[in-house]
């Protein structure tokens, strides 16, 4: 009886024992951390992780050194970390009796350590099999990513399998859903431009329709002193056909001239001109700036240039993400005829209050973000420029002016004074609501302006001043431009299938020219007279929109894109020479109704995708309907090849014309087009690539044709026609079309990455007004090549960016003569070549840039940085100007800007 | 087979330089530059002179001489005769409102011809006031303000749209030069459609008479005053109407003239 009472009281003092060893060992794995992100070798990462739960871990460095984890952690305990870990890198764990964890190789030679504490491991069942048996198979995981850091939702993030081909991407709001998951214990993988690649590790314990994803900046991982960001890209090529995303952050690291430009970035892409350096549009693929619809928030942004083109309007600091799609693109976008800029701005940090400055030698640009009120979030940026040498040494350039406070001799005047005052801002504000889980409210709002004025206002000598009257006389010369645009868009997430965008938006751009003297006199009476002459110019474009995206994601391999947009244009133009006659003097004012349709369907194991879609217009001007058919297919032939393709037409109905003006510079006005002298624009685009790209590397070669038809110019110079009453109908209709290849060759990760790009390309036009034959438009460049280079050593960044390109075709005087005119004045005229058949030299240019990032993510932190522009003194030519001496004709060039430095400082909060 | 591949090349450099040849040599050879404004109550004048070639020396003078210069108007061929400034000239033909006159010449094996119709003389002509007071500009300090005059207002029917010019002359050769010499606000006058313009005290140029012509202009004029491009970015080809030539061959009417008196 005693043994009987002996025995059960050891078998309770054992199972209590046990029990008691059990939960401390269970205690040890149900410690959890907040936040944990693995961004470094397995062996890093647990001495990282013992001490942040204080616990012991016994581990093969070796072995595990050649583990790179890339995972988040987000209220997870010890256990759930330790099998990611495990599964990470192919091994167990069994917890010791001193609540040592020890992690060992599934075919590993066992120390004598790790057999003595295996051995008294309680029982071998201690050692805990990682790889969970899944509960369910062929699941649907859908939710949201967001960055860790602000919480912004992050859009076009590839999301995948792990080890398989296909996936999904997430949408503008950042939502994703992902068909036909193998299991609930899947590994995902998410991959983002300018972010580290993130797993998740699926399990059933886990809800599958609210998977909360945050991924982290690599910009944050590059600052800290341990390079963890091996795996962020500075941009990417590769998601759809013709289609590049990239994030401002990593476009800090490239040499820049005064500001940060997104647009300078795209520039350096195969396909984008570069060799233009006044101006930031775009130049895509033999089209020009006006082709190319800007998206900012949804609302069109008419005109994307400050201080003369040299930078964008737009401020890389208020810019969450940029898709530009090259040609190609799908039958949601539309009104443009060759490429699609695709802007996200930030929503503001919803975790914490975060605020900022960025000062370079000619700017100053501000931002403060943060939680507003219960799921509201606002970013407020602004931006403005200041005088300084560098600002002047560009504004001489281009403005063709020269110094910025001139005297001179104003005849009885005396002298005058001739101040410059120039300066561009933009301001960018947005605020976004979070009502429910599933609905998004958004506000954006954006101004920015530019003002010249290098106007005269002469010094009246005081002789001429006396009793009774005065005088006074004003020489204006004053430009302005600029464009306010607001947009207020709601998102909601019907269910893990549907999703919808309704967006309503207010676009306006503006752009006054007045050159002309006011000339006001007051005499003995006091009476005031005032008369004015000179040029005098106005454009105002006025863009309200309406707009909804639907998605519907059928099942894996189909999802409809459907929509409607609706757009009341109004547009004024006009020219006068003086206050009593106008040369052009339009307003028009019409409807586009825009509905459209397309499918994503995927097959052959999501190896093959195709886009069908077809998009209708009816257009209120011309009374017509406008059909749109588009077709993309990408096919993955392997993991690492892809072939692509696409073709469409497009429809443009707004369009920018230029005017020419010799004396005094030529500009562009927008106008509506009204079927009489002003076509309705189209082209026809076929695009066909292929791509290698394997973890490191990424080739991608894509070759393009578009046939371009109903281009507009306008032009003084022509004499009108018999029964034309005005000039204002002086608008000539041609022909273009464009063609090339565009390849590229880059290295996306590591400590040293960057890429080279090359173009071969033609664009041709044919207006019959210059003749019957063809020519090559002014924007034609038969081979570009640029490459870039960064180099990231401890905190510096090092980067160099060199661009060699083919010079641009201008037209020659071929003679000259001259002409004495009903007011005896002489005037020269030029005889000219065959337009634009001669060629400028080369353009070639290298920058140099280093970058020093000081502070620590999450603390107060920013950079110094130092640019070198046109390292080398190269005189590229701008243009050439020609001038009649002695009978014999002068030339003379023109250049860009010389060797010029600048110095950026950013500075952040957090 | 090296002869037939060596045949076959030279024929198509042969073929590649004859063509180069041709082309270059016609891009080299200095067009005719014609100027001709004809003007009812005036007699006709034609200058023609050589264009200047990019890349030759231009030098010495520019007049092309002893050239067979005919105009046709009214079934009547006129022969223009070189006077002594080398410009060609017909004091007997008249120059009649409506009328085409047709120009017709030979230069360097090119026949080169040219029409136009004489427009109509501008009606109804006024400026007022008839006179404009500007004060002199030499004054030394201590002087008063001058009182300076509301512009001129000039208008004429223009029922068409056509494009009119006003020219100032001084007619009065005692006349002492206004100070300001044209370096005042004065912006460039240029044709227009109109049918008034304001004409304000910095265009003037002389104390004393001046004339106020109004020239009524016709399109290929107007299109010249538009065409002065002088750089790479925009330099395109000037309209002309002279077939096989530059320069213009145009006609002009004018209103009666009205005269202002400039005052000091």
């Amino acid at each position: 009886m005693l043994r009987v009472i002996l025995l059960s009281v050891s078998v309770f003092l054992f199972f209590c024992y046990s029990g008691n060893a059990q939960q401390q060992k269970n205690s040890v794995l149900t410690k959890s951390v907040d936040k944990f992100f693995c961004y470094a070798s397995a062996d890093e990462e647990l001495d990282k992780l013992a001490k942040v739960l204080n616990v012991k871990f016994n581990f093969n460095r070796e072995r595990l050194s050649r583990f790179e984890l890339t995972n988040d952690f987000h209220a997870d305990n010890l256990e759930f970390i330790l099998k990611a870990i495990c599964r990470a890198t192919n091994s167990r764990y069994f917890i010791a009796e001193d609540n040592t964890i020890y992690i060992i190789g599934r075919r590993e030679t066992y120390t004598p350590e790790v057999t003595l504490a295996l051995q008294k491991a309680e029982n071998r069942e201690q050692i805990r099999a990682v790889f969970e048996l899944p509960q369910k198979l062929n699941v649907t995981v859908a939710g949201k990513i967001t960055d860790v850091n602000n919480g912004e939702p992050m859009a076009n993030v590839t999301v995948s399998v792990l080890g398989k081909s296909g996936g999904t991407t997430s949408n503008v709001d950042g939502y994703f859903t992902l068909f036909n998951v193998p299991s609930d214990t899947a590994i995902l993988e998410f991959s983002s431009v300018g972010y580290t690649v993130s797993k998740y590790f699926l399990s059933p314990q886990k809800a599958l329709d609210s998977v909360n994803i945050q991924m982290l900046s690599s910009k944050n991982a590059l600052n800290e002193v341990v390079v963890y960001g091996k795996k962020a890209q500075s941009f990417k090529l590769n998601q759809k056909v013709s289609m590049i995303k990239m994030t401002p952050a990593l476009i800090s690291t490239l040499p820049s001239i005064g500001e940060k430009d997104i647009f300078r970035s795209f520039q350096l892409m195969p396909g984008v001109s570069a060799a233009n350096e006044n101006t930031s549009g775009l130049y895509v693929r033999g089209g020009t700036p006006d082709q190319s619809l800007v998206l900012f928030d949804g609302f069109t942004v008419y005109n994307v240039e400050h201080l003369f083109g040299f930078f964008s309007a737009f401020n890389s600091n208020a810019i969450r993400d940029v898709s530009l799609y090259k040609g190609g693109f799908e039958s949601k976008y539309g009104g443009r005829l060759s490429s699609v800029v695709d802007i996200n701005g930030k929503e503001g940090n919803k975790k914490e209050f975060n605020g900022g400055a960025d000062f370079s030698l000619m700017s100053v640009n501000l931002f403060g973000e943060g939680p507003i009120a219960k799921n509201v979030t606002g970013i407020i940026n602004y931006r403005k420029s200041f005088r300084t040498s560098l600002y002047n040494k560009i504004f001489d350039k281009y403005s063709g002016e020269s110094g910025t406070e001139t005297n001179n001799n104003a005849g009885p005047f005396g002298n005058s004074n001739q101040k410059t005052r120039s300066f561009f801002y933009d301001l960018n504000a947005k605020f976004t609501w979070k009502p429910t889980t599933k609905d998004v409210f958004s506000w954006s709002i954006y101004n920015g302006k530019d003002n010249l004025d290098n106007s005269i206002i002469p010094e009246i000598p005081e002789f001429l001043r006396g009793s009774g009257g005065n005088f006074g006389i004003n020489i204006a010369d004053i430009t302005k431009w600029g464009n306010t645009g607001s947009s207020l868009k709601w998102s909601r997430r019907w269910n893990k299938k549907i999703f919808s965008n309704t967006l309503i938006s207010y676009s306006n751009y503006f752009s006054n020219r007045d050159r002309s003297a006011n000339i006001t006199t007051t005499d003995d009476q006091g009476k005031e007279t005032t008369i004015r002459r000179g040029t005098l110019e106005d454009n105002n474009l006025k863009d309200y929109s309406v707009k909804t995206d639907v998605e519907i994601k059928l099942n894996k391999h189909n999802t409809i894109e459907t929509g409607y947009h609706i757009t009341h244009n109004d547009i004024k133009y006009s020219y006068a020479q003086n206050d009593t006659s106008k040369l052009v003097d339009r307003a028009t004012k019409g409807n586009t109704y825009t509905a459209y349709l397309q499918d994503k369907i995927s097959f052959l194991k999501d190896r093959i995708q195709l886009i069908p879609g077809i998009r209708a217009t009816y257009f209120d001007q011309t009374q017509k309907m406008y059909y749109e058919p588009r077709l993309n297919a990408t096919f993955d032939i392997t993991d690492n090849i892809k072939l692509k393709g696409s073709a469409g037409k497009y429809y443009q109905f707004a369009k920018r014309v230029i005017r020419e003006d010799i004396l005094q510079g030529s500009r562009d006005f927008w106008v509506l087009a009204d079927n009489y002298k002003l076509p309705v624009s189209s082209s026809v685009q076929y695009v066909a690539g292929i791509s290698w790209e394997n973890k490191t590397f990424l080739i991608d070669v894509e070759a393009y044709q578009k046939k371009l038809t109903g281009l507009s110019e306008y032009s003084l110079r022509f004499q009108i026609s018999p029964g034309q009453s005005s000039f204002s109908e002086n608008f000539f209709q041609g022909t273009g079309y464009a063609r090339g290849i565009d390849i590229l060759v880059q290295k996306k990760f590591g400590k040293y990455n960057g890429w080279m790009a090359y173009t071969l390309g033609e664009a041709v036009n044919n207006f019959e007004v210059y003749g019957k034959n063809d020519f090559y438009a002014a924007n034609d460049v038969r081979h570009e090549f640029k490459t870039v280079h960064m180099y990231k050593l401890n905190r510096f960044d090092f980067s160099a960016t060199f661009i060699l390109a083919t010079g641009r075709p201008y037209t020659a005087p071929s003679g000259a003569y001259t002409v004495t005119l009903l007011n005896g004045t002489e005037q020269n005229y030029f005889t000219v070549s065959d337009k634009n058949s001669y060629r400028l030299p080369s353009y070639h240019r290298l920058d140099l840039g280093v970058t020093y990032n000081y502070g620590e993510a999450g603390s107060r932190n920013g950079t110094i940085g130092l640019s070198l522009f046109n390292v080398y003194n190269r005189q590229n030519i701008w243009f050439k100007n020609f001038e009649i001496s002695n009978n014999n004709i002068i030339t003379t060039d023109v250049n860009y800007l010389g060797f010029t430095p600048n110095l950026t400082f950013t500075y952040r909060f957090k | 087979m090296a002869t037939i591949k060596n045949v076959f090349f030279n024929v198509c450099m042969l073929a590649f330089l004859i063509s180069c040849t041709k082309e270059d040599q016609k891009n080299n050879e200095a067009k005719a530059v014609v100027e001709a404004f004809l003007q009812p109550g005036i007699a006709a004048q034609i200058k023609v002179t050589k264009q200047i070639i990019n890349g030759v020396e231009n030098n010495g003078s520019r007049t092309i001489d002893a050239l067979n210069v005919i105009v046709t108007y009214n079934n009547t061929t006129y022969v223009f005769k070189q006077n002594s400034f080398g410009v060609y000239e017909n004091t007997g033909m008249p120059v009649v409102a409506g009328a085409t006159y047709s120009l017709q010449f030979v230069y360097n094996n090119e026949t080169i011809t040219a029409s136009t119709t004489v427009p109509q003389k501008p009606v109804n002509f006024t400026c007022s006031p008839g006179s404009i007071t500007i004060p002199s500009f030499s004054g030394g300090p201590g002087g008063g303000i001058p009182s300076f005059p509301e512009p001129l207002k000039a208008k004429w029917n223009n029922t068409n749209a056509d494009y009119h010019y006003i020219a100032i002359k001084s007619v009065d050769p005692a006349a002492s030069e206004i100070s300001t010499n044209g370096r005042g606000p004065a912006f460039a006058n240029t044709p227009d459609q109109g049918n008034s313009k304001e004409i304000n005290f910095g265009e003037f140029k002389y104390y004393g008479r001046n004339a106020l012509i109004l020239y009524r202009v016709l399109p290929e004029l107007a299109a010249l005053y538009n065409s002065t491009s002088s750089n790479s970015q925009n330099l395109a080809a000037v309209p002309t109407n002279i077939v096989n030539g530059l320069g213009i061959f145009t006609s002009v009417n004018i209103a009666d003239t009205v005269f202002i008196d400039v005052k000091e």
